[in-house]
């Protein structure tokens, strides 16, 4: 049986396990298609009422913030328990997957697969009205927007599980990795929700060096809906991608082989 | 003093954690520091009302600041006591359970307080220059201000949390909650700026006195007179938990772990 079959097969008795409780599955949207419309809401209004901000208008924002969505639903959607790892470590739950005669990372995203239904639908809406409205200020053709939108989301969710597996693999050796992950997670996800030239220069510079997160929405936004910089961005930012999807990769496997239970 | 007792307790408990939770006091900073860039880059060309650009500067900064001390557990872990069973255990305790709770809360939001609040406001007053009270009685107010929000976050909470008993997905609430007090609490907009049918909602529910409140009595634009509004808050969500207390008595049905 080939890893992606195994694969489909056990995130769907996951899915299949979840989908036991409908209500709660119901609900769950909804809330989080509430939650996540605040949010955007709230960024909206002041965007809105000041006309912009460090020259974007609030579609532009809007189409970013549409893009971190996607990525963020596509990386928990198929990793959900790789970005909460750390209880893996602590409750020893990571013994019991070492124990399978499968790779540990293929069984751990499985677990909790969830298909994100309310970030993607909300994603969905605003990505649609943002691109819409470009179209109609004659900024950008929304069909071609659209096309170039698909594999930025995919590479900017491979970078953002690459972020999420590099962090998860720190924990082999700390073993407390949810403190970290408000960093390379919460805090630079929170700052590519806006345009990167809002922020002071050593702030850009790390958000497209260090901890390069401006891959998953600034820069592919600025060839897409900006058009400041050209095509060859978007093969460069899976490349990118792809690179840092084989470093964290590296790094798990080498934490794995240091992994020392805590026992508990 | 029981209550006071647990609090301790809770305390001691978060205390031993403190070297582990500077990573998320350094997150906080960041995160307070983008939604700071936000309102520079809006203020660039723009004029920024009663605040400018300074004064928006130090309210965003305070309000992150003052986060910590109304961030409460999510739904004060009831759910999770529903869910296991342990809540039979917890309604036995010699002490009611709404002061049981809350004085646990409290431990926590005291912990927060000096390990999270103080340090996240040191560093923007350093690094950022915010404004600081003229009046020393400011200093005053605003503490209170900042009790009282504390409070009426601790009572939101346990009231989302008292849902458990009809539903296992409270926790979801609680996330819903935390969204919505951010738009309506004035964390990142004035509640003037907010359109026009959404201020009344704010204005009505007890989300500003969890930050527009405090902030604006630190940043002497009010006066202390706004402090009723939040007591008088604290008062009728106290009630509200105590009756709650009474349903939940009567309807406790234990999920058995």
């Amino acid at each position: 049986m080939s890893w992606i079959h195994l694969y489909v097969k056990l995130a769907a008795a996951s899915l299949r396990g979840q989908m036991q409780y409908k209500f709660n599955f119901a609900f769950s949207t909804l809330m989080v298609f509430g939650i996540f419309g605040l949010e955007f809401l709230m960024v909206a209004t002041v965007i809105q009422k000041f006309g912009g901000i460090g020259g974007w208008n609030v579609y532009e924002v809007g189409y970013l913030f549409a893009l971190m969505m996607f990525n963020r639903a596509l990386y928990r959607m198929f990793a959900s328990e790789v970005n909460g790892f750390e209880k893996y470590l602590i409750d020893g739950m990571l013994d019991q997957l070492l124990l399978r005669p499968v790779p540990v990372l293929l069984v751990l995203m499985t677990r909790q697969f969830r298909p994100m239904l309310g970030e993607l639908i909300l994603g969905s809406l605003i990505l649609t009205i943002c691109l819409k409205q470009l179209d109609a200020a004659g900024q950008i053709d929304w069909r071609l927007a659209l096309l170039k939108t698909v594999p930025a989301i995919l590479s900017g969710s491979v970078l953002t599980f690459a972020f999420g597996l590099s962090t998860a693999a720190v924990g082999f050796w700390t073993h407390r990795i949810d403190d970290l992950r408000r960093i390379t997670d919460d805090a630079t996800t929170n700052a590519c929700n806006y345009p990167l030239t809002i922020y002071p220069g050593w702030m850009r510079l790390i958000l497209l060096t260090v901890l390069p997160m401006g891959f998953t929405s600034f820069v592919p936004a600025m060839h897409i809906i900006r058009g400041e910089i050209g095509l060859w961005t978007m093969p460069a930012t899976m490349l990118l991608a792809l690179l840092l999807l084989i470093g964290a990769l590296r790094l798990w496997r080498h934490g794995i082989m240091h992994y020392q239970s805590t026992g508990t | 003093m029981l209550s006071l007792t647990v609090a301790r307790k809770a305390y001691a408990q978060n205390l031993l954690y403190r070297s582990a939770h500077i990573m998320r006091t350094i997150a906080s900073i960041a995160i307070g520091y983008v939604y700071a860039c936000i309102w520079i880059g809006v203020g660039d060309n723009q004029s920024l009302g009663q605040y400018g650009m300074y004064g928006m500067l130090s309210y965003i900064a305070f309000n992150q600041a003052c986060l910590w001390t109304i961030f409460t557990t999510n739904s004060l872990g009831i759910d999770g006591l529903v869910r296991t069973g342990q809540i039979s255990v917890e309604l036995m305790r010699p002490l009611p359970f709404f002061t049981y709770m809350a004085s646990k809360e409290f431990g926590k939001i005291y912990y927060q307080f000096l390990y999270a609040t103080i340090p996240i406001y040191l560093v923007y007053m350093l690094l950022l220059g915010i404004r600081i009270p003229e009046r020393p009685e400011t200093w005053l107010w605003t503490l209170l201000a900042i009790f009282f929000g504390a409070y009426i976050s601790m009572c939101i909470s346990y009231v989302i949390g008292v849902v458990a008993l009809w539903t296992t997905e409270s926790r979801w609430l609680g996330s819903l909650n935390w969204s919505v007090s951010s738009l309506l609490s004035g964390f990142f907009i004035p509640i003037e700026w907010l359109p026009g049918w959404l201020r009344p909602i704010s204005m009505f529910s007890p989300y500003p006195c969890l930050q527009y409140i405090p902030t604006r009595l630190y940043m002497e634009m009010n006066g202390p007179s706004t402090l009723i509004i939040s007591a008088s808050w604290s008062i009728a969500l106290t009630l509200l938990s105590i009756a709650l207390t009474r349903i939940l008595r009567r309807r406790l049905e234990v999920q058995g772990g």
